[in-house]
């Protein structure tokens, strides 16, 4: 069963519990994200999006999860 | 060498590399081809790798830069991002700025057509 934008959202909440993330995506193949997290304060954009890749390590790693569109930001 | 050091060495020895699948002509992945694609456009000199042809290289820039996917960007021997990154620094400028900094010729008048093409 391909992954599903429900199984990501749980993935990165799972290493992000504060994040506000909203993803899109229902081909089960290419995938945006936004995750706005207050951790982010004060990280550039490679820092941020690395926090993030990191809670989908496996599944990038493996290419369930091909296509990732990430964006990243800390609450204003 | 190991493949940590051929990279750091490709890193080192030229001002932009680009980590692709394909080549600068002939890309083979549609994320690859953008920021080729915005490279050739601004008229950047930069040197593609295609890790399809080496997969040592390809499994080897992950661990090196911590970073899961291709394509990606290195100007001065620093990672700059992938293909999300490159775009959004594209669009803001600071990409310019950061090529500028670093004293990368590139083609401003191109950079802002790409910016009016996507405002």
């Amino acid at each position: 069963m391909a992954i599903t934008a429900s199984d990501i959202e749980h993935l990165i909440r799972a290493g992000l519990p504060d994040a506000q993330i909203i993803v899109q995506g229902d081909d089960g193949q290419h995938f945006a994200a936004e995750v706005i997290d207050p951790s982010f304060k004060g990280m550039n954009r490679v820092q941020q999006q690395r926090a993030v890749n990191a809670t989908l390590k496996a599944q990038l790693e493996s290419g369930e999860l091909h296509a990732l569109a990430l964006t990243t930001r800390a609450p204003e | 060498m190991t493949a940590q050091d051929t990279i750091q060495k490709t890193v080192d020895e030229n001002d932009v590399v680009l980590y692709m699948k394909g080549t600068k002509l002939m890309p083979r992945c549609g994320f690859s081809s953008k920021v080729a694609g915005i490279l050739n456009f601004m008229g950047v000199d930069y040197l593609d790798v295609d890790v399809l042809s080496d997969e040592e290289v390809r499994q080897g820039i992950k661990e090196f830069s911590d970073w899961p996917t291709i394509p990606q960007l290195y100007v001065k021997g620093e990672f700059v991002g992938g293909c999300d990154i490159v775009i959004e620094m594209t669009l803001s400028g600071e990409l310019d700025q950061m090529l500028a900094d670093k004293g990368v010729a590139f083609d401003t008048e191109k950079a802002d057509q790409i910016r009016a093409a996507n405002a």
